[in-house]
């Protein structure tokens, strides 16, 4: 190979894994094959499609002419008004600042398209040889 | 010691020995079929550990239906697969050219100490789809049999010669246009 390594490099390497897996599990645990990241996708994915659900709920009764409905949508509406958070703080964090201004990190979106299993090559057709 | 003896060991419960034995028998094999889609040492070293410790963690679910060889292999090459995936991902959202970036990687390593026709095989090798380096870094370098490499990538020997076929013409073609 015209490659080569640092001296002692495959020495070096054999002890720093032995010392990764001393302190990342003295006993294994069988692989799930799912990550962290995985798993907050899924979550992620859960909970905007309860949010859909809720907002075509809401864009759903507003269709409603019926005064009667639209009356009780208002005191649901009050109530819902009522669940809603008042309080901005919900939307600032002092460390982040506004977290509505944050969107998924460049890492997130790495991360997504990875672990749905996106062909890179639908991002990118001339790229396609 | 053999991978059958390794895995007695582990069975026996010298777990530890026996994932140093693994370590220390295919750290080398693993680091240069790596180091071929990486480029560069450092990127190697960083998935090599990583493998190696996913070992650790599916040993335990290693059922023995495959050869120790294959299984290990399918996790490294899974690990390399996976990098050039999030390489050309984030290239493509940074608007960079990861093949320019490897070969400039390439050309700046310090641990490249071939000369310019090794060097021009490396980025010719570069150019090729990831499945089509694969084989041809298993079949070509590691000097595999292609059942072997089929029992790593789960493609049928007849689609990896014809990958193989591809593969070399096109590296053929391109140190022909420089030499």
């Amino acid at each position: 190979m015209p490659f080569s390594v640092p001296d002692g490099y495959f020495d070096k390497l054999q002890r720093q894994v032995m010392e990764r897996i001393d302190t990342s599990a003295a006993d294994p645990v069988p692989s799930t094959g799912r990550s962290v990241t995985y798993r907050i996708l899924q979550i992620t994915v859960a909970a905007s499609i309860t949010a859909a659900v809720i907002m075509g709920g809401f864009s759903l009764a507003g269709n409603i002419s019926d005064a009667r409905q639209e009356e009780r949508m208002l005191d649901e509406s009050f109530f819902y008004t009522e669940l809603m958070p008042s309080d901005t703080d919900i939307l600032y964090d002092a460390s982040y600042g506004y977290i509505a201004d944050t969107g998924p990190s460049e890492e997130d979106i790495i991360d997504y398209l990875i672990y749905t299993g996106t062909p890179v090559e639908l991002l990118n057709e001339s790229d396609y040889e | 010691m053999s991978d059958r003896e390794i895995m007695r060991l582990y069975r026996s419960g010298a777990r530890e020995r026996a994932f140093e034995a693994i370590v220390s028998n295919y750290r080398e094999r693993l680091y240069w079929h790596i180091r071929r889609f990486t480029c560069t040492h450092e990127d190697t070293s960083d998935l090599l550990q990583d493998t190696f410790t996913k070992i650790w963690a599916a040993l335990p679910s290693f059922r023995e239906d495959a050869q120790l060889f294959t299984w290990i292999y399918r996790i490294a090459t899974n690990e390399a697969l996976n990098f050039l995936r999030r390489k050309k991902v984030r290239a493509m959202i940074s608007f960079e050219d990861v093949r320019s970036d490897m070969e400039r990687k390439i050309d700046s390593d310090p641990y490249f100490n071939g000369d310019a026709l090794q060097r021009q095989l490396h980025k010719a090798i570069l150019k090729l789809p990831p499945k089509q380096r694969l084989v041809f870094n298993l079949r070509y370098f590691d000097e595999m049999k292609y059942e072997e490499i089929s029992e790593i990538t789960g493609i049928t020997a007849g689609s990896l010669k014809a990958s193989y076929h591809h593969a070399y013409n096109k590296i053929k073609a391109e140190l022909e246009k420089i030499f």
